[in-house]
């Protein structure tokens, strides 16, 4: 019963943040406009660039209406209980986490060119302990101890000059897709397993 | 030792069912959720949900409202404060009876 009832918990508290599907078109989206940059770049101005980003973003939108519908068909829909205040906390949160990000990125791009330091290790070690964060709240979430470990071994390798933005895209579109997809799988993998158990337990 | 079994025999025996017990810790995580998910949650069948959802709502630590979305029925549950006072407490205290089997478990090793 222990083990059944801790899956329940752990399913019911992160049921949200499980349906991955939504974050890996995120990823899947960042990893497209990473790979087009070159070309992006060489369009020039925002009136050329726009017939190539646009179809980008609709298909991004499009992806997350289908998957919030697929998810509501498959798994229902709900209100998740937040205590007062939760909600701007974890905005803050969110946002002191992309500003860092950012900054991350900035001051790997200063030592590039003050010290020739071409490894994006700041940024990397950022998004590692954010991982590493993740997975230790939630031990069925411990994929993202490997994606952490991951990001840390890719910014440890020399990067091409001016790099440090193209590998902070590559590093949230791969760990978005990536782990979107397994907490996907997590999710199906656990909802089928206390199916079982509830069976078992329902007599 | 006597206050462990009183403490486990004093425990509220509409929380303490298994699958009662499942649906109000997955209750606990929402302001309210539909059958669905709540099925999906507790993998119990529709039927046994149904049923222990009506003795939970009996108990009054339930609340469920039954309306039509387009031509769909759509069931929605939320956790009334009684409900949520009452898995909290549960959780507590099943807590503080662990503490106390494992004090009275480690305490003739120690002595």
């Amino acid at each position: 019963m222990t083990g059944y009832l801790e899956r329940v918990r752990f399913l019911a508290g992160h049921f949200e943040r499980l349906r991955g599907l939504q974050s890996a078109a995120v990823g899947l989206v960042l990893l497209t406009l990473a790979a087009l940059q070159p070309v992006i770049d060489r369009l020039g101005s925002l009136e050329r660039r726009l017939p190539l980003v646009l179809p980008i973003v609709f298909v991004f939108l499009g992806l997350q209406l289908l998957t919030r519908r697929l998810y509501e068909r498959r798994f229902g829909s709900f209100v998740p209980h937040r205590e007062p205040g939760a909600k701007a906390t974890a905005a803050i949160r969110g946002g002191a986490i992309f500003i860092w990000l950012f900054a991350a990125a900035l001051i790997d791009h200063r030592l590039e060119h003050d010290l020739g330091w071409s490894h994006p290790i700041l940024t990397g070690l950022t998004g590692g302990a954010w991982g590493v964060l993740v997975s230790a709240h939630a031990p069925e979430r411990r994929h993202y101890l490997w994606l952490a470990v991951g990001v840390i071994a890719a910014s440890l390798f020399p990067w091409p000059k001016d790099s440090q933005f193209l590998f902070l895209q590559l590093m949230l579109g791969a760990v978005s897709l990536v782990g979107g997809v397994l907490d996907h799988l997590t999710l199906v993998r656990l909802t089928r397993r206390v199916a079982e158990e509830g069976r078992g337990e329902a007599l | 030792m006597a206050k462990l079994f009183e403490g486990l025999a004093d425990l509220d025996r509409t929380v303490h069912e298994p699958a009662r017990l499942a649906i109000l810790t997955a209750l606990s995580a929402f302001e309210s959720t539909d059958f669905l998910s709540l099925q999906k949650l507790t993998g119990l069948t529709p039927g046994n949900l149904s049923v222990h959802l009506t003795k939970l709502e009996e108990a009054g630590l339930v609340g469920i409202e039954k309306a039509f979305a387009g031509r769909k029925p759509r069931t929605s549950v939320r956790l009334k404060p009684a409900g949520r006072a009452a898995i909290e407490a549960y959780w507590r205290r099943m807590e503080s009876l662990r503490k106390q089997a494992v004090r009275w478990g480690n305490g003739p090793t120690k002595a």
